[in-house]
């Protein structure tokens, strides 16, 4: 190249075009910014399903091929998959304070609302997601949480499902979320059930240990046998509010009954210092809920059932 | 990558060694496939002979490109690459079908193999079985590729017989680097309970252009639907801010206008 390189018309034009799709993706960008912080969704998953609603042929699905013939033997069509997550930061988390004479055991409330919003959040997303592709229902929704390497404090909640749109079975105003697979939906609809939506419930819980446990961790009370009777009942707490608040959430959604709730809990190990040089190990429990909350739409026997031997698992 | 049906490039010596040997054992009824015995006798009943294993792959270098610390962006170069070693080692994989004279590959996987002696290569590999009609009906795709699907013997003839058939494999990708959180943002948001929408937005628009390009395929195949899409999300050693999105299923168009099935029954297993 020459060094005084005079650019032609078409080069010219070229940048031109290459700048404005730049700018074009940098505005796509903080409006996607703005809406996902209105809890709304980003702008290329609107324009994907805008287009996907006023189309009527190509759908995509992650059904299998058996799941697909159900959903629609069900009198149900597939149109699109749809998607919702959200990342979150989980903010500084005051413990409680714990002394030789006054030991507190509580719920830590904001890792436990940062679980339960990030979840609403997800699950919010799908259902714009639904709504805006047109759909009665989601099925098949499967749920990721996971922690990146770049980020300690943040939690992922991944959702992703198959939208499908009511051909000769029931109408819904809002589409209905569920996480059954092709086959359990075309089952339960055959009893004469449909899915009402996806609920579920966090809890972090922390639980002090009691002078019994306290004890059972010295050097000479580890020789016994004996049931941690603090630590029991903090896993039972924890587990039962995860379990409460879908509970909750299902009775407002009108639901005769939740199918597949699947609880997940942890602990970890937090150990303080309660007196001078006496230490002692707390335990933090988290439980998670999740499960698809169901209403009876028609008054249908199950149907019969054979039982089979199957030669080859 | 332009496509020919009677192109063996690429293929190494041994590979056009096996594939003539296959072809004079199909002569015989002789085939291979990594089907097992029950999807062998569901392909079968579908009216398909299965034929021979076919394979196609490609050891890609990958580029680099330089990514903006603090910027959200799609690694074009990298895209790229990602999607047209796929295509290449799939393309291959067709071509070696077409020498066995098949009308389409079952059962096609499709993997991404690292080495520890290549820091920027990555293998691909397409495997299937290449499977032809009894009667010679003509299943091809609409560009005169041999069909390819990612689906089971079982699901094969499950789709058949409910009056549709695969065309094509279709898939698409998206390598996007997500942003480094700046300083300012680090300090506002130190103690707070917050969704981190700049986040949320990277992960959520990869997963959208990926599933984008994968439809715009299905569409030129002039399919109705993809079943079985996999959603996959990895990073290729790129260190852990860039992330690859892969979509991939199987393009299916229907052969008939009603699609009833049988009224399934429910059964119970007596195994355990």
């Amino acid at each position: 190249m020459p060094l005084f390189h005079r650019r032609t018309d078409e080069e010219r034009q070229r940048d031109e075009e290459q700048r404005r799709f730049q700018d074009q993706a940098q505005r796509d960008q903080q409006q996607s910014v703005a809406s996902l912080e209105a809890g709304g969704l980003p702008v290329a998953a609107t324009r994907r399903l805008q287009e996907v609603s006023s189309r009527q042929r190509l759908f995509t699905s992650d059904l299998s091929v058996d799941e697909f013939l159900l959903v629609k033997a069900a009198g149900f069509h597939p149109i699109t998959q749809v998607t919702g997550s959200s990342i979150y930061h989980v903010g500084w988390q005051r413990l409680p304070g714990q002394s030789v004479w006054y030991r507190q055991s509580e719920e830590l409330e904001v890792v436990t609302r940062a679980w339960n919003e990030v979840r609403g959040r997800a699950l919010g997303r799908l259902r714009q997601e639904a709504a805006l592709a047109g759909a009665d229902a989601v099925v098949g929704v499967r749920v990721t949480f996971q922690r990146y390497d770049w980020g300690h404090d943040l939690i992922e909640f991944n959702l992703v499902g198959t939208a499908i749109r009511s051909i000769s079975g029931p109408h819904f105003e809002e589409p209905v979320l569920s996480s059954l697979s092709g086959q359990e939906f075309w089952e339960l609809y055959q009893a004469g059930y449909m899915p009402a939506g996806i609920v579920g419930g966090s809890s972090v819980f922390y639980m002090a240990a009691t002078p019994q446990t306290q004890w059972s961790q010295s050097w000479f009370g580890s020789v016994f046998n004996q049931e941690l009777q603090d630590f029991t009942l903090g896993l039972r707490v924890a587990q039962h509010r995860a379990s409460t608040r879908a509970y909750d959430e299902s009775r407002r959604l009108g639901a005769t009954g939740i199918v597949g709730m699947r609880i997940e809990q942890e602990q970890a190990e937090y150990e303080t210092e309660i007196n001078e040089g006496q230490k002692v190990t707390d335990m933090i429990f988290s439980a998670h809920t999740l499960g698809t909350a169901i209403a009876q739409v028609a008054d249908r026997p199950v149907p019969a059932t054979t039982p089979v031997v199957v030669l080859r698992k | 990558m332009s496509y020919d049906p009677n192109s063996l490039v690429g293929v190494p010596e041994h590979g056009q060694e096996r594939i003539r040997r296959a072809r004079q054992a199909e002569q015989r009824g002789f085939f291979t496939s990594d089907l097992t015995v029950n999807e062998f006798l569901l392909v079968k009943q579908a009216g398909f002979d299965p034929l021979g294993l076919v394979v196609g792959s490609s050891i890609y270098h990958i580029g680099y490109q330089q990514s903006n610390w603090n910027q959200n962006q799609e690694m074009g170069v990298l895209t790229q690459a990602m999607y047209h070693a796929r295509e290449l080692a799939m393309t291959r994989m067709e071509e070696e079908a077409d020498q066995l004279g098949a009308d389409g590959v079952v059962g096609v996987r499709l993997d991404v193999g690292r080495y520890e002696w290549g820091e920027n290569l990555a293998e691909f590999i397409a495997i299937g079985t290449a499977v032809k009609h009894h009667e010679g009906q003509l299943h091809r795709a609409p560009n005169g590729r041999p069909f390819t699907s990612d689906l089971s013997g079982q699901d094969f003839w499950t789709l058949l017989s409910s009056g549709y058939r695969p065309v094509g494999m279709v898939m698409g990708n998206c390598v996007y680097h997500v942003a480094h959180q700046g300083l300012r943002n680090f300090f506002k948001q130190i103690g707070q309970n917050q969704e981190m929408p700049n986040y949320t937005q990277a992960l959520y628009d990869a997963r959208e252009l990926a599933m984008e390009r994968m439809e715009a395929e299905a569409d030129q195949l002039q399919a109705e639907g993809i079943v079985g899409v996999q959603l996959q999300e990895r990073s290729h050693g790129w260190g852990s801010h860039v992330i690859e999105f892969f979509a991939v299923g199987t393009a299916i168009v229907p052969v008939r206008a009603d699609h009833e099935i049988q009224q399934p029954t429910m059964v119970v297993t007596l195994n355990d």
